[in-house]
């Protein structure tokens, strides 16, 4: 099972360090094939995030512009936030949890499929 | 004008204003959600770039790769954060996470070397599609 995770793992650390994120998609997979407790699983999302992210860096930095202040002036208001959010994570109902995790993901997701369907047509005529 | 990949070299008090609100909601719904902060930073900031550089121009593509590499930049200490968090409120075990480690660590050297490998228009349908199917099942899961 434990190499299963592993594969699965490593794919979605392939998505992610071309900057598309995990996609939730190791929540969801933790969540309900593994039956991990939703913060559980979003806990783990976070340190998998940690070493994903580290390691594309290696190779961005060396091709992408980084835009040093803007980077920071970012950094800078999103700790408080995530110290903020993460408290909020600890008292919520896991359910609500959950469900509020779906709901940002289909918000974020439908733009990006329209768009995706818009330019295609468009390519066509 | 010199055309930059990613706007933000005048720092307005606008800009810098954006800036801040951006990397909050980012960090908020990170910590909240365990993940999602970077997707919110790539759709912002690529509609930003978007209303500067003409479609389809080579420009706007780099402008597109920069973001994603400047969106894990800027979640990278942030994720630290709520990761540690979690870690200290005791909600996370180390021996739960140990597996992720190693195919982590090898699967974002992949994808950091892929990103320029792959054409961007496949890269959107296949990061909405994603995205939108995660967030289906979670819901109905919930």
């Amino acid at each position: 099972m434990i190499w299963i995770d592993m594969i699965v793992t490593f794919i979605i650390a392939v998505l992610s360090g071309m900057g598309m994120g995990s996609g939730g998609f190791l929540v969801l997979y933790l969540t309900f094939f593994r039956k991990f407790p939703q913060l559980t699983a979003q806990g783990i999302n976070l340190v998998f995030f940690l070493f994903a992210s580290a390691s594309a860096m290696t190779v961005h930095l060396l091709h992408r512009k980084m835009h040093l202040s803007a980077i920071l002036l970012m950094v800078v208001a999103g700790l408080p936030a995530a110290y903020l959010g993460t408290r909020l994570a600890l008292v919520l109902p896991e359910a609500l949890t959950t469900r509020l995790f779906g709901i940002f993901l289909i918000i974020a997701g439908l733009p990006g499929v329209f768009r995706s369907t818009r330019e295609k047509n468009s390519e066509k005529t | 004008m010199q055309a930059q990949h990613f706007p933000f070299d005048r720092r307005t008090g606008s800009t810098v204003f954006f800036l801040l609100m951006l990397g909050a909601g980012a960090g908020f719904i990170n910590g909240l959600l365990g993940a999602g902060g970077g997707i919110l930073l790539v759709y912002v900031l690529r509609g930003y770039v978007n209303r500067r550089y003409p479609k389809n121009s080579d420009t706007l593509a780099k402008a597109h790769r920069d973001i994603y590499a400047n969106a894990l930049a800027v979640m990278l200490p942030v994720s630290v954060f709520s990761a540690l968090h979690y870690v200290l409120s005791g909600t996370l075990k180390t021996a739960s996470f140990s597996f992720v480690i190693l195919p982590s660590v090898a699967g974002g050297i992949l994808g950091g070397w892929l990103l320029d490998k792959l054409k961007l228009s496949w890269l959107r349908r296949l990061f909405a599609l994603l995205v939108l199917c995660s967030g289906v099942l979670m819901v109905l899961r919930a």
